[in-house]
């Protein structure tokens, strides 16, 4: 069965103007350059809360996201199952929906609604922190090329079939 | 970090709320109580000051749409209507703005009103009501009602996407009008969605009316909405009341008053010679009901019959229903504008700078947002002035709250927490929206010769 048009949600979060926080605006523009079929990549920046209007008709969502530093070493790459309890803490989930709509309220909602992707896998990376005057350390920043390429391999392994059936490759 | 007290005075418990980092909103309340009674009650509103009027100065005019957008993520074109309108008043450009440029102003209202609205009656609301911790466990139970919900709030997104190219601080509008205007087929496929989300919304008002109860807790408000003579308040219109006030939007800032209280550092509002005030949906369906859009009216016999209430409501809990009658209007709205839309030849006027003063007011989803400034013959900013809606409702809440605390004084501390909580809900209050990160605090004063009632604080 093939899968509709933009099966693949990325959605990517983080404060651009925060240091380390901006890691995952930075893997959603590098995504661009992949040009994946059927993949819609999304910066939710600081406002995760609209995410659940995001999820209905998915197969598969990729989540980017910068997270706490205790989750492993600085500029480690990770990469889990959502559902995977040993999953890291992202930076500020709790905090950042005014709304308390975190992106774990969002999902564990659509889940609730039947609306939750069948696959939900997140990309992050081990950060120090969030200084709004500072920039991204180096360590992190060597990450986002590595991430956007590891998101791009799994999104072409979820729908291989597209690129078998020959789709142009753009998003 | 949240410390007692109660060593150096036995007795009592002294709840101290540390400072919540990295929160939109921070606000913490305080309820003191003695022998039954209320002694004092507190909304703490310690966020900092953000000092937008004092960036705004020196800025060149053009900007200020952009800039007062971000003073809230939940109502960025509220901030964007009462800065378009009062510089144009400034400017002398007021009445060379087009109706039609009008119409996409209250279509792109809408779609805020939509998804605010929305957001607040099913996620943060309706599960107060319905006994449910939060919209995830409501889910469980009520997961059909929860599908249309996020379908009527993404219906308001792409409204406010449609018009100002994206949903969180749109950037499609400019003082004058829009810098472009929709193709009309977007607009086409979008008009069908709202006749559908109109249907559905119409039902769920009606089960909002019917199946939901809600406490009763009447006082005797004034209620301040603008009163436009033709039609449902969004825009435009004098800024009346049910006591009595009848003013000019520009004269609108000089019938309030505005005053520092030491526990907020949000300004408290009161009409000049009189007390506190309410704006919101309550006071506007109370002032203007006659003006909803036909597909609203015809629902408000029913929703009256079932709640057993005819107009006006003076219990702030039926809020709910109130924003669910917007929510019909304007859906309503947006239906017939899309319906009728064509993409404007002339977007947007071009006001000349000058030197002037312009004051104006429009409805937020939570009540008016007022505007006020003055600029230099450049058309850069000399002065802004902004009164947004829950710092004018800021009074009223803290009156709302005395009341409720002392009629409920006999329940547990946390049922009395959950109760105060939900009353403030009723407010949708936006500082930003800090009731969900809310810290409910209750100080019994010990009883003479009795030993002191049990203190806690709960985490909301």
């Amino acid at each position: 069965m093939s899968l509709p048009p933009r099966s693949i949600l990325v959605a990517a979060c983080g404060n651009p103007w925060a240091a380390d926080d901006s890691f995952g605006p930075c893997v959603a523009r590098c995504l661009e350059q992949f040009q994946l079929a059927g993949v819609e990549v999304v910066d939710l920046a600081m406002r995760p809360a609209g995410l659940l209007d995001l999820l209905q008709g998915r197969e598969a969502l990729a989540v980017v996201d910068a997270a706490q530093c205790s989750a492993g070493p600085l500029g480690r790459m990770l990469e889990f199952d959502w559902f995977d309890p040993r999953r890291p803490e992202l930076l500020h989930d709790d905090v950042l929906s005014s709304h308390g709509l975190s992106l774990d309220v969002q999902l564990e909602l659509a889940q609730r609604l039947g609306i939750l992707p069948k696959r939900v896998q997140l990309f992050a990376v081990g950060i120090a922190g969030a200084d709004p005057a500072g920039e991204m350390d180096r360590r992190v920043r060597r990450c986002v090329k590595p991430t956007a390429r590891r998101v791009a391999r799994w999104c072409r392994e979820i729908a291989p079939a597209r690129y078998e059936q020959g789709e142009p490759r753009h998003a | 970090m949240n410390a007692s007290n109660s060593k150096s005075n036995p007795g009592t418990r002294t709840i101290r709320v540390g400072a919540l980092a990295r929160v939109e909103g921070e606000g913490a309340l305080h309820v003191a109580m003695k022998d039954g009674r209320v002694e004092e009650v507190r909304l703490d509103i310690y966020e900092p000051p953000r000092f937008f009027e004092a960036f705004l100065r020196g800025r060149d005019f053009r900007e200020v749409p952009d800039i007062t957008a971000r003073i809230c993520g939940i109502c960025p074109v509220a901030y964007q209507m009462g800065a378009c309108h009062a510089l144009e008043k400034a400017l002398g450009a007021f009445d060379q703005v087009t109706p039609d440029i009008r119409t996409l102003r209250n279509l792109l209202y809408c779609g805020e009103w939509i998804e605010s609205h929305v957001l607040h009656m099913f996620m943060l609301h309706l599960p107060d009501f319905l006994g449910y911790e939060s919209v995830i466990s409501m889910a469980a139970d009520h997961a059909p009602t929860v599908r249309q919900a996020l379908r009527l709030k993404k219906f308001g997104n792409d409204l406010l996407t449609l018009l100002g190219g994206r949903a969180i601080h749109p950037v499609g509008v400019c003082v004058g009008g829009f810098y472009k205007t929709p193709d009309a087929s977007r607009a086409a496929e979008l008009a069908s969605e709202a006749r559908a989300c109109l249907d559905i919304m119409s039902e769920l008002t009606l089960f909002l009316a019917s199946q939901v109860r809600y406490p009763d807790l009447e006082r005797d408000y004034e209620f301040v909405a603008l009163c436009p003579d033709d039609e449902y308040p969004m825009n435009l219109g004098r800024i009346r009341s049910n006591k009595g006030l009848d003013v000019d939007q520009e004269r609108f800032g000089d019938a309030i008053e505005e005053r520092q209280v030491p526990h907020s550092n949000a300004l408290h509002s009161v009409l000049k010679g009189r007390d506190a005030y309410l704006v919101g949906p309550l006071a506007r369906l109370n002032l203007n009901a006659e003006k909803l859009h036909p597909r609203a009216r015809e629902l408000l016999p029913q929703v009256r019959r079932s709640l057993g209430h005819d107009l006006p409501w003076k219990n702030n809990f039926l809020s709910l229903p109130a924003r669910a009658l917007e929510t019909v209007h304007a859906l309503g709205r947006a239906a017939d504008i899309l319906a009728a839309y064509k993409p404007l030849a002339h977007p947007r006027i071009l006001p000349a700078p000058r030197a002037g003063v312009g004051g104006h007011g429009t409805e937020a989803p939570r009540g008016i947002c007022w505007h006020q400034y003055h600029t230099h013959a450049d058309g850069s900013i000399a002065a802004a002035r902004i009164i947004p809606p829950t710092s004018q409702n800021q009074r009223c809440l803290e009156q709302d709250l005395r009341e409720l605390a002392g009629r409920l004084a006999a329940l547990p501390d946390d049922q009395l927490a959950l109760r105060c909580e939900q009353m403030i809900r009723n407010y949708d209050p936006c500082i930003s929206c800090s009731v969900h990160f809310l810290k409910f605090g209750r100080t019994w004063a010990p009883r003479t010769g009795t030993p002191a009632a049990p203190t806690r604080e709960d985490s909301a």
